[in-house]
C-alpha cells in the first residue's frame, strides 16, 4: 500500500521548493531593499487626493449572490465530473448502459432550471 | 527515497526557477515588444550592455535586479500578516500546477518529464488552480486601500463566474478520452481518425476548444476581461499597494497563469507532445516531441497576447453576463452533445 | 509509517479545527478551517481516495471557504464580531460534544480489538473517479437526482432571500 503513496512525494518536494522560492524572493528583496519611511508614504493611494476614512465598507449583496450561485454550480459540476470521465465504460456496463445518458440528462436538466430562474430573475446583474 | 526525492528537487528547481520564472521575464518582454508593435511604437529598446540591447531582452533582467532594490513597503493601514502572506498566496498555486503537466512522453520507462505523476491526474491541477483566487481577494481586502478592494471584489466575482464554465469545457475532454491522467489523455489524442485525422481534442472538442480560451483568458484576467486591475479606473487593481518584490510576485504569477493555461491547453486540446505519424522513443523523437509541446504552448501564448492587444474591455456586467449566460450553458450543451454523439457513435 | 501518517494529520486537523473556534478575528478561524480541510485531503489521499482528495479542496478550500472569506471581507465585521453573548451557549455546546463524543467512543469500542489486520471494508476503488461513478449513477441514483433538486433549492433560496434587500430598497 505504501509504494502507492510514494508517488506524492515529489508533491511534497514542489511544495517545499515553491514555498521556498518565494519566501527567499521576499527575503532577498527585504535585505537589499532601502527603508527610507515617511507619513504620507504610509496613506492609501488613492490618486493624490487626501484618503476618505477606511476602505472597508459593507458591499452590495448581489456580489454575495454571485458566490453563492456559483457555490452551487461548481457542485454540480463535481457531480458531473465522474459521470463524464466514466461515462463511455458506463455505456458499455450491461447494468447501466441504456440509462446512463438519461441519469445526467435529468440531472442536469433540474439545474438548468436553477440557471434559467437566476437568468430570468436578473439575479446576476452587477451594474 | 532520497533519490527520489533529489530528482524532484532537482526537477522543481528547473521547472520553477528556469523554466516558469525565466518564460515569466521573457513573456513580459514578449509583451511589451508586441504591444509596441501592434501599436505602431519601437517598445523596449533602451537596457544596454556596452551598448548592445538585444531588441531590449536586457530590459526583463533589468525590471529584476530594480524590483530587488526596492523598498519592501507595507502601509499603515494594512493588515500586516495578510498583506504579506497575498502576494505568496497567489504566486505558489500556479507553480504547483505545473508539476502535473507533461512535457514529453515517458524515457526508458519512467517519468522523467514530469514533475508528479500520481493519481490524482488533472483533478490536481484544477484543485490547486482553485486556490488562487484567496491571494488576489486578500491582497486587495488587507491593503485597506478603496482601488484594492474594488479590485478584489471584481477579481473574485469573475473568478466564480468563469470557474465553471472552465471546468465544464474540460468535461468533454475528459469523457471523450475517458480519463483524467494527462499522459493517457495525449495517448488517447495520438491515435488517427480514419487512418489520418490527429485524434487531437481540439478536433474532437471544437466548441470545448472556444470555451476553454474564453474561461481561461477570464481567469489569467487578461483583456479582454482585465476588469480586476483595470488600469484607467482602478490603478492596479488589488497590487495597488503593493510594491518591489511582493508586486513582483502578482506581475510574476500573472504570467506564469498565462504559460499555466496555454500548457493546459495543449494537453487537452492541441494533443500535448504528441506529432501525428511520428511515434518511436529515440531520443531524437523525444526531443523533438518536447519541442513540438514547447511550440504548442507558445502558440497558445501568442493567441492570448493577440486577443489582449487587439479587443477592447468589456464593462464589468457584461463580464459576468459573458461568464453565465454563454459560457456556462454552451459548456452543458457541449458536454451533453458530446454524450449523445458518444452513445450513438459506439 | 501509515499510523504515523494519520497521527500527523489528525493532529494537523485537531489543532486547525480546534484554533477555528478559538480565534476571536472570524478571518482567521476561515483560515485554520482551511488549514484543517487541507488536512482531511490529506487523510484522503492516504486512503487512495484520489477523486476525494482533489474534490475536497477543490470544493471545500476552493469554492466554500473562498465564499467565507469573501462573505466575511464584505460584511466588513471588525467591531461587530463578539456581541452576541448567550449564557447558554457554552452549556448547550458542551452537552453537544458530549453526546457526539459518546456516539463517537461506542463505535470505536465496539470494534475489537482495536488495532486489527483486518482488510478495510471498502472496495480497492472507494474514493477513486470510477469507484465513485459507480455508486452515484448505480446504488446511489436517487440520491444523485435528489441532490440536483436540492441545489436548485438552494439557488432560488438564495436569490429570493438576496432579492428581499432589493424590494425594500425599491428597486
Amino acid at each position: 500500500m505504501l509504494e502507492q503513496l510514494i508517488e506524492y512525494v515529489p508533491l511534497l518536494v514542489g511544495v517545499v521548493v515553491a514555498v521556498g522560492t518565494a519566501l527567499g524572493m521576499l527575503v532577498l528583496n527585504a535585505v537589499l531593499g532601502p527603508k527610507r519611511t515617511n507619513p504620507s508614504k504610509h496613506e492609501a493611494f488613492e490618486c493624490g487626493n487626501p484618503s476618505l476614512g477606511p476602505a472597508r465598507n459593507r458591499f452590495h449583496v448581489k456580489y454575495y449572490l454571485v458566490a453563492l450561485v456559483f457555490l452551487v454550480f461548481d457542485v454540480e459540476v463535481v457531480f458531473l465530473l465522474p459521470w463524464a470521465v466514466e461515462y463511455r465504460r458506463l455505456l458499455d456496463s450491461p447494468l447501466l448502459g441504456g440509462i446512463v445518458l438519461l441519469e445526467a440528462l435529468l440531472f442536469v436538466a433540474v439545474l438548468a432550471v436553477g440557471l434559467l430562474y437566476v437568468w430570468k430573475r436578473d439575479a446576476l446583474r452587477l451594474d | 527515497m532520497l533519490e527520489l526525492v533529489l530528482i524532484a528537487f532537482a526537477k522543481c528547481v528547473f521547472l520553477f526557477l528556469a523554466f516558469l520564472l525565466g518564460g515569466a521575464a521573457i513573456l513580459s518582454w514578449v509583451e511589451r515588444k508586441m504591444s509596441a508593435v501592434i501599436q505602431d511604437r519601437i517598445g523596449p529598446n533602451r537596457a544596454a550592455v556596452f551598448g548592445f540591447t538585444a531588441f531590449g531582452l536586457f530590459h526583463p533582467i533589468a525590471d529584476g535586479i530594480k524590483m530587488l532594490f526596492k523598498e519592501d513597503f507595507v502601509p499603515a493601514r494594512a493588515d500586516k500578516i495578510l498583506f504579506f502572506f497575498a502576494p505568496v498566496l497567489s504566486f505558489v498555486p500556479p507553480l504547483l500546477a505545473f508539476m502535473a503537466i507533461p512535457f514529453g512522453p515517458p524515457v526508458a520507462g519512467r517519468e522523467w518529464l514530469m514533475v508528479s505523476d500520481s493519481q490524482m491526474g488533472l483533478l490536481f491541477l484544477l484543485a490547486v488552480a482553485s486556490i488562487g483566487v484567496y491571494g488576489h481577494t486578500l491582497a486587495g481586502w488587507s491593503s485597506d486601500n478603496k482601488f484594492s478592494l474594488m479590485g478584489a471584489l471584481r477579481t473574485s466575482s469573475q473568478l466564480f463566474s468563469y470557474e465553471v464554465g472552465l471546468t465544464l469545457s474540460l468535461l468533454g475532454v475528459f469523457m471523450v478520452y475517458g480519463t483524467i491522467m494527462p499522459q493517457a489523455i495525449i495517448g488517447g489524442q495520438s491515435e488517427l481518425m480514419w487512418g489520418w485525422l490527429p485524434r487531437w481534442g481540439i478536433v474532437t472538442q471544437p466548441l470545448g476548444f472556444i470555451l476553454f480560451m474564453l474561461a481561461s483568458i477570464a481567469e489569467t484576467k487578461r483583456a479582454p476581461f482585465d476588469l480586476p486591475e483595470a488600469d484607467s479606473e482602478l490603478v492596479a487593481g488589488y497590487s495597488t499597494e503593493y510594491s518591489s518584490m511582493r508586486f513582483a510576485m502578482f506581475f510574476l504569477s500573472e504570467f506564469v497563469g498565462i504559460l499555466l493555461v496555454s500548457a493546459f491547453g495543449a494537453v487537452l486540446f492541441l494533443g500535448g507532445w504528441n506529432i501525428p505519424f511520428l511515434a518511436g522513443d529515440a531520443w531524437w523523437v523525444v526531443l523533438l516531441q518536447v519541442g513540438a509541446f514547447l511550440a504548442k504552448v507558445g502558440a497558445l501564448v501568442y493567441l492570448q497576447m493577440l486577443v489582449r492587444w487587439t479587443v477592447p474591455r468589456m464593462r464589468f456586467d457584461q463580464v459576468i453576463d459573458f461568464g453565465w449566460k454563454y459560457l456556462i450553458p454552451f459548456g452543458l450543451l457541449n458536454l451533453l452533445a458530446t454524450a449523445v454523439v458518444l452513445a450513438v457513435w459506439r | 509509517m501509515e499510523p504515523i501518517l494519520f497521527a500527523v494529520l489528525a493532529a494537523v486537523a485537531l489543532v486547525a479545527a480546534v484554533a477555528t473556534i478559538a480565534w476571536r478575528n472570524p478571518l482567521r478561524s476561515a483560515f485554520s478551517l482551511i488549514v484543517c480541510l487541507f488536512a482531511l485531503a490529506g487523510m484522503f489521499v492516504t486512503l487512495f481516495a484520489h477523486f476525494l482528495a482533489a474534490m475536497q479542496i477543490l470544493v471545500y478550500a476552493g469554492a466554500i471557504m473562498v465564499l467565507f472569506v469573501f462573505v466575511i471581507m464584505l460584511l466588513d465585521l471588525s467591531g461587530h464580531g463578539s456581541e452576541l453573548k448567550l449564557r447558554i451557549l457554552p452549556v448547550l455546546g458542551s452537552l453537544a460534544v458530549l453526546a457526539v463524543a459518546g456516539k463517537f467512543a461506542k463505535t470505536v469500542l465496539s470494534t475489537h480489538p482495536l488495532v486489527t489486520d483486518v482488510p478495510p471494508a471498502v472496495p480497492d476503488s472507494f474514493g477513486t473517479v470510477p469507484g465513485v461513478a459507480e455508486l452515484l449513477l448505480g446504488q446511489f441514483l436517487l440520491p444523485f437526482e435528489l441532490v440536483s433538486l436540492l441545489l436548485l433549492v438552494a439557488v432560488v433560496g438564495a436569490v429570493v432571500v438576496a432579492r428581499r434587500r432589493f424590494w425594500r430598497e425599491g428597486k
